[in-house]
C-alpha cells in the first residue's frame, strides 16, 4: 500500500457567525492557505475532492458552485456529502489506487446561515420520524438515555465532557472561545431533548477546512503519515440499530487499526480527536473506539483519562463542543490531529503524541464514522 | 460601501410514492391495524416496514404480518424544544417502542399527557383516532399510553 502523508493543512478560525465572507471567499481561503501551506501550486494537484451539504449551502450538487475557490476548475474533481473527513478518505483511496499522487480536500460549513435543526430533520424519512420532530437532536437524545440507561451512567458524566472540551477550546486559538463551564451549569442549563441540555450542545459554527494528501515521493512537507484509516456504517431506523453502541465508529476504527497494526488503543494512540454532536456522545465513542471498556464512558470521565493533562487526551482541540462548522468538522478533527504529531499544536499540544486519531461521523446518531489514524513516522 | 447579505427561503413540493409494501402499512393504519414486514429468510419483522431486510439483503414478503398492539418502551426523551408543526406542545415525551411480536422498534409519541410515570420498560400500548378520523396516516395512532398493570 502506498504511504501517503498529509503535507499542508488549514483551518479558519472558526466563528458562531461569519457575516463578513461569503461561503466561496472562505472556501477559497481556506483552499489556498493548505496549498501554500504544502508547497504545491493548484496546478499539480491531481484531483480535489470537496465535503459538503447541498441542504446547508442552499444549492443543489452544491460542488459545482465551489469549483472555483477550491481550486478546481478545468481539474478532476467530485464531492461526498457527508462530513468532509469522509472526502479525505475518498482522496486517500485515490492516491492508494494509483491514479492520483496528491489531493486537496476542502470542506466548510456556515451553520449560522440557515436552521440545522431543520436542515437535520431532512434526514428523517417524512413517513414516520419528520413528523416527530427526529432531528439531531431527538436521535442523539435517545441514543444517550438509552446508552446511560443500559450501564447506569450517571448525566454529570455528560457534563465532565461540556467541562473538559470548553477548558481546551480555551487554549485552542482556531476554536470558539466560550466561558468556562463547571458541571453545575452544565447541569442547570436549559434542557432540550432529555438528557441534552442547550450546555451539552456544540455551538452552531462558521468554518472551513483543507488538507493537501501526498503519496510519498511528492511530500515535501510531510507533517504526518496516514497508518491506516476506516469507515462503517449502520443502519437507517433508530429502531433497528443498538443505540448503546455507536457501531460506526466501532467498525470504522476496527479496519484503521487493522492497517495500523493497533492491537492495543489505550496504550498505542496518545491522542484522540472525535466528533461529539453531543457531550454524551464522547462518552460513547470512547466506547466503540477502544479507548476504554464497553460501558465504562462514563468511569473514563471520571478518572481524567481523557483531559489534555490525562494519560489519554481526547478532543484536545475542544471538540465539537469548541466548534463545529457542520458539515467539516471531522476534517478539522483530523487537521487537528496532524498538528499533534506534527508538534504543532501550540497551547493543547499533547506531550509526545507520535500516533493520534480522528473521527468524524454523518447520519443522525452517527450512523456513519470514519477513523483515520495519524503517525509522525512513515509505515514501514 | 458594501451590502452584506439577502435572506431566502427554499420550498420544494414532493409526492412521495409508498411503494407496495407502505401501501400496505399505511391501509393498516386507516383500518386501525399495525402492520410489520418479514423477511422471508431471517424471520425478522420491521416495524415501521422498509421494502427490504438490510442484512440479507433481500425484498421483504409480499403481504404484512399484525404486530403489537402493546409495546415495551426501550427508551424515550421528553422534548421541550418548540418549533412549528409540533404534534403537540412541550413537555411530552417521544419513545423507542418495541411492539409484540416485531424485531425492530419504532419512534413514536409515547405517554400522551401522563409522562411523569413513564420508565424504560413500560408496558404502552396504542391511542387510536376515531376511524372517522385516520387518513392513513403514522399519526392515526395519537400517541401510546401506559397500560394498566392490573394486580
Amino acid at each position: 500500500m502506498r504511504r501517503v502523508a498529509v503535507s499542508g493543512v488549514a483551518q479558519t478560525t472558526m466563528m458562531e457567525r461569519n457575516r463578513s465572507e461569503s461561503v466561496q471567499e472562505m472556501i477559497h481561503r481556506v483552499s489556498h492557505e493548505a496549498l501554500t501551506d504544502a508547497g504545491i501550486s493548484r496546478e499539480e494537484i491531481g484531483t480535489v475532492i470537496v465535503g459538503s451539504s447541498d441542504f446547508m449551502d442552499g444549492i443543489a450538487i452544491n460542488n459545482v458552485y465551489s469549483v472555483e475557490p477550491a481550486g478546481a476548475f478545468l481539474k478532476d474533481e467530485s464531492k461526498v456529502a457527508m462530513d468532509a473527513l469522509f472526502a479525505a478518505y475518498y482522496a486517500w483511496m485515490r492516491i492508494l489506487s494509483g491514479a492520483y499522487d496528491t489531493a486537496l480536500v476542502v470542506g466548510w460549513g456556515k451553520g449560522s446561515e440557515t436552521d440545522i435543526n431543520t436542515w437535520s430533520s431532512l434526514q428523517a424519512d417524512p413517513f414516520y420520524t419528520r413528523p416527530l420532530g427526529l432531528d439531531g437532536i431527538q436521535a442523539a437524545a435517545l441514543q444517550s438515555s438509552a446508552y446511560m440507561q443500559r450501564w447506569g451512567i450517571d448525566e454529570r458524566s455528560g457534563a465532565g465532557v461540556v467541562v473538559k472540551n470548553l477548558s481546551n477550546a480555551r487554549r485552542n486559538p482556531r476554536a470558539i472561545h466560550r466561558p468556562p463551564m463547571d458541571a453545575d451549569e452544565v447541569m442547570a442549563s436549559q434542557p432540550l431533548a432529555s438528557p441534552i441540555k442547550a450546555a451539552d450542545c456544540p455551538p452552531i459554527t462558521d468554518g472551513a477546512a483543507a488538507i493537501v494528501l501526498a503519496a510519498e515521493d511528492r511530500a515535501r512537507t510531510p507533517y504526518a503519515w496516514i497508518a491506516g484509516a476506516g469507515t462503517g456504517t449502520d443502519g437507517y431506523q433508530l429502531g433497528s440499530r443498538d443505540l448503546t453502541v455507536i457501531r460506526s465508529a466501532r467498525s470504522a476504527a476496527r479496519r484503521a487499526y487493522g492497517l495500523a497494526g493497533i492491537k492495543d488503543p489505550p496504550k498505542e494512540v496518545h491522542a484522540a480527536e472525535v466528533s461529539e454532536y453531543c457531550s454524551f456522545q464522547e462518552l460513547l465513542l470512547y466506547e466503540a473506539l477502544g479507548l476504554c471498556p464497553e460501558g465504562q464512558g462514563g468511569k473514563f470521565i471520571e478518572t481524567g483519562s481523557p483531559f489534555l493533562d490525562g494519560p489519554l487526551p481526547v478532543n484536545p482541540s475542544g471538540g465539537c463542543l469548541g466548534a463545529n462548522p457542520m458539515p467539516c468538522s471531522g476534517l478539522v478533527r483530523l487537521v487537528e490531529a496532524v498538528l499533534q504529531v506534527a508538534g504543532k499544536a501550540g497551547d493543547h499540544q499533547v506531550k509526545n503524541a507520535r500516533c493520534a486519531l480522528a473521527h468524524g461521523a454523518s447520519g443522525l446518531a452517527h450512523q456513519a464514522g470514519v477513523v483515520f489514524v495519524l503517525r509522525t513516522q512513515p509505515p514501514p | 460601501m458594501s451590502l452584506t447579505h439577502i435572506k431566502g427561503e427554499i420550498a420544494v413540493p414532493y409526492e412521495w410514492s409508498y411503494g407496495p409494501v407502505l401501501g400496505q402499512f399505511f391501509a393498516g393504519m386507516k383500518d386501525g391495524k399495525l402492520l410489520g414486514a418479514r423477511c422471508a429468510k431471517c424471520k425478522r419483522v420491521m416495524i415501521p416496514p422498509l421494502p427490504v431486510c438490510g442484512p440479507c439483503f433481500l425484498p421483504v414478503e409480499n403481504v404484512l404480518v399484525e404486530v403489537g398492539p402493546e409495546a415495551v418502551v426501550q427508551t424515550y426523551t421528553i422534548i421541550n424544544i418548540t418549533y412549528p408543526g409540533q404534534l403537540m406542545s412541550p413537555p411530552y415525551a417521544v419513545g423507542i417502542l418495541r411492539l409484540t411480536g416485531s424485531h425492530t422498534r419504532m419512534q413514536h409519541l409515547v405517554g400522551g399527557s401522563g409522562i411523569a410515570g413513564l420508565r424504560i420498560g413500560s408496558r404502552v400500548r396504542p391511542v387510536w383516532k376515531p376511524p372517522e378520523e385516520r387518513t392513513g396516516s403514522f399519526f392515526d395512532i395519537r400517541w401510546f399510553e401506559p397500560v394498566e398493570e392490573t394486580q
